[in-house]
């Protein structure tokens, strides 16, 4: 199931990020590692992706060099800054609220557990990450 | 890839580098400037072995996204290694192409993410243009529709106070008037002075480079002259609201200025009784008499002198019979000239006029004054009245309870009104200034600084009035402020008129200028029309003080004439002359006290203290005069040391 681009849009910036957290990667690579971690969800139209990595960069939260692969194909990678993993922290932290503020409301997975009086107090207040977002506003 | 490419730190693509030779010689300046010693790459060449379908999407996103050639180069060369890392996994150009998705949107998108990237001077600068932009619009919208309600405003006449002062003033058509001959003097004299460029008249002194010009000028028109004497006996000048009088005026200027055309403000009948165009034509008649006395008296003509200064006596005379404010200053002016001359005769050629013609001349100098005023001169508070309600109607719109905005038809007025009413600074001008000397009644301008004058010709105003004529009108109070300072001043002026001169400190009406005289430039604009008034209220009851000064220390100056004669010395005081030549010893409007008065070797000194009150014993500063806020004596005898 693909996402839709209004929930795609405070997504996909964080979903970035983390994939940035572990390695290095180029354009087309985070396209292919997006569509395929997400089992397809995140899989965001590539001319987006370009756009949302130059707004990460604009921010500070990304940095990319162009260099030549072994390939010998001219790449250019991009990592995570400081910057940017603390902002994936942050967010994820929201991020990891969020979910468990739809799980209590019975939208996500555990639903049927809590309901039967195992839930956890729902958090005071639960913003979607938005920082990276909003690449197409 | 483009084979031939060189890596360089962040995303920047360059091709090599060149030296700084070809940098200097042969690369075009904006690529210099942008690339330095390196050779870009462009977006054409970032494609370059892609696929059709691939190369023309990326370049159209590029063109479509219209961004700086760097950032193009930029977007494109990622754009580029993105397809060709998806040819290289197998996939066709065509799945590519489907999974890249929409140009126009990548485009877009693109175009926003690239603007974010650029420098933070970059967006003060888009910002500060933005700003810019917005504000002249704004500026536009809110001129726009000023001009939309200026234009569509329009003065509501609701009295016509016009014909009530023609009505008022009317004259006996049977009785000769003064007029036609005056407005034909004047228009032949304008077109003399027109023809041989040449303003700088009266001149009176012989020793002055104008001279010889001035003097041809009354000789050319000495027969104009002659038709003065005869025309200043009639019993009247004639109704100035009249249209009669405003027909004959535009018929004189036509007749002898060729190529004259009525302005705009003549054809309106509305602004010419604001104009009262005549008042130029009876200075221009003035200014000729002078100018003949001063050549009378250079070729020792005493009768065509006396002749002169008797026609500028009943042309005085028959100014102030008009009862209009305006024609009451001209008639101060035209005795305010008519005294200096006499003063400049008596220091200049003392003996040029026998005794009796000398006190005859005196007499009939004294009979023009009432009480402290000089002639009958006291305005009509009707008519003053009536001026000023037909301004507040021509200037301001009318809401129906009393207030209204200015106008911008009302600026004509302004102007029109300013031009005309400085005929008397105009009258009085200085004669000689190659020899720094001014004569007295110059001095009647010195201090009439003509607000309305000053502020209607000011940058500030033609600024305003040619490229913010709506903010202008704004600028200016409402015709209930206007009509409630106005009043005001009047009432002030009346009370103070009843105060001795020299008893006048810090009165109402001081207080009123001083208000309306402020530093703040929007506030005096505000109500520069009340300036003007506040100097006509000044004119009232000022002017004919001062006046009355200048008449009793030229009478003094004439007693001491006919002492000197009678007895072979001068005085060894004034009081010396009471009773024979004068009733009484004149009083200095300054300080109450007798005028000042020495015998020296050269003459008999007349001053007046001067508005600092001390008596300085007759010291004077050159630009002394009674109308200055000088702080050392006025002399009045003799009249022009340096001459």
């Amino acid at each position: 199931m693909k996402a839709e681009t209004e929930l795609l849009r405070g997504a996909g910036p964080i979903a970035v990020l983390k994939l940035l957290q572990a390695r290095e990667m180029y354009g087309y690579e985070l396209v292919e590692a997006l569509e395929r971690q997400s089992g397809g969800v995140l899989a965001m139209g590539q001319s987006t992706l370009y756009p949302l990595l130059y707004n990460l960069e604009a921010k500070g939260l990304i940095e990319g060099e162009r260099r030549e692969a072994e390939s010998g194909r001219e790449r250019k990678y991009y990592r995570l800054t400081p910057k940017g993993r603390k902002r994936l922290e942050k967010d994820s932290k929201q991020w990891a609220a969020l979910a468990e503020a739809m799980r209590n409301l019975g939208i996500a997975a555990g639903f049927v557990a809590r309901e039967a009086g195992a839930c956890s107090p729902a958090p005071a207040v639960v913003r979607p990450a938005m920082a990276g977002g909003g690449h197409d506003a | 890839m483009n084979p031939t490419s060189v890596l360089r730190s962040d995303a920047q693509v360059v091709r090599g580098r060149r030296t700084w030779r070809e940098v200097m010689f042969r690369v075009p300046i904006r690529e210099a400037l942008r690339y330095g010693r390196d050779v870009p790459v462009t977006p054409q060449e970032c494609v370059a072995g892609l696929p059709e379908d691939c190369a023309s999407r990326v370049l159209g996103v590029v063109r479509r996204a219209r961004l700086w050639h760097r950032e193009q180069t930029e977007v494109a060369s990622e754009l580029s290694s993105h397809f060709r890392e998806g040819l290289a996994t197998g996939r066709t150009a065509a799945q590519l192409l489907e999974a890249f998705g929409d140009e126009r949107r990548a485009a877009r998108l693109v175009r926003r993410a690239m603007r974010r990237k650029r420098s933070v001077a970059w967006h003060l600068w888009v910002l500060t243009n933005r700003v810019i932009v917005v504000a002249i619009l704004s500026m536009a919208v809110w001129l726009g529709v000023l001009w939309g309600r200026i234009l569509w405003d329009c003065p509501t006449i609701r009295t016509d106070y016009v014909a009530m002062a023609r009505e008022s003033l009317s004259c006996d058509v049977s009785v000769p008037r003064s007029y036609p001959v005056i407005a034909d003097v004047a228009a032949r004299s304008e077109a003399w002075m027109r023809n041989n460029d040449f303003y700088n008249v009266p001149c009176r002194n012989p020793a002055s480079a104008d001279w010889e010009c001035a003097a041809q000028w009354s000789e050319a028109l000495y027969d104009d002259v002659t038709r003065l004497h005869a025309a200043a006996k009639l019993g009247t000048l004639g109704n100035p609201f009249d249209p009669e009088m405003e027909r004959e005026y535009v018929a004189a200027q036509q007749r002898y200025i060729a190529g004259w055309q009525p302005s705009k403000s003549d054809a309106d009948e509305g602004l010419r009784s604001v104009r009262l165009s005549s008042l130029g034509h009876v200075r221009g008649a003035a200014r000729l008499l002078v100018q003949d006395a001063a050549v009378a008296r250079s070729r020792g003509e005493a009768a065509r002198m006396v002749a002169d200064w008797r026609a500028l006596l009943g042309l005085a005379r028959q100014c102030s019979g008009v009862r209009a404010p305006w024609y009451q200053s001209v008639a101060l002016g035209v005795y305010t000239l008519l005294c200096d001359d006499l003063r400049v005769c008596l220091t200049v050629r003392p003996t040029l006029l026998a005794s009796d013609e000398l006190k005859q001349f005196a007499h009939e100098l004294a009979s023009f004054g009432l009480a402290n005023r000089p002639g009958n001169l006291v305005p009509d508070r009707v008519l003053a009245s009536w001026e000023r309600e037909d301004l507040l109607q021509r200037f301001f719109t009318d809401d129906g309870r009393g207030d209204g905005r200015m106008l911008s038809s009302a600026l004509s007025l302004l102007d029109a009104q300013a031009r005309e009413h400085t005929i008397v600074t105009r009258l009085t001008k200085k004669v000689d200034e190659s020899a720094g000397v001014w004569m007295r009644a110059s001095s009647t301008a010195a201090n009439w600084q003509w607000v309305l004058r000053d502020e209607s010709h000011s940058g500030l105003l033609d600024v305003v009035d040619n490229v913010g004529k709506p903010a202008n009108m704004l600028g200016f109070a409402s015709r209930r402020e206007v009509a409630e300072v106005w009043e005001r001043l009047e009432r002030a002026a009346a009370e103070v008129a009843e105060v001795p001169f020299y008893a006048r400190h810090a009165t109402a009406l001081e207080a009123i200028s001083a208000e309306l005289q402020t530093d703040d430039n929007i506030r005096r604009l505000a109500f520069v029309r009340c300036n003007a008034t506040a100097k006509s209220v000044w004119a009232w009851y000022d002017w004919p003080v001062r006046l009355a000064q200048e008449r009793d220390a030229t009478l003094a100056a004439i007693s001491c004439e006919l002492y000197r004669r009678a007895t072979g010395a001068w005085p060894a005081t004034l009081e010396a002359l009471v009773p024979r030549y004068l009733p009484s010893v004149p009083i200095d409007i300054y300080d109450g006290g007798p005028l000042g008065y020495r015998r020296t070797e050269a003459g008999p000194l007349i001053y007046s203290v001067g508005p600092d009150r001390e008596d300085d014993g007759g010291r004077s500063a050159e630009d002394a005069t009674l109308w200055s806020q000088a702080t050392s004596d006025v002399v009045y005898m003799p009249y022009a040391p340096v001459w």
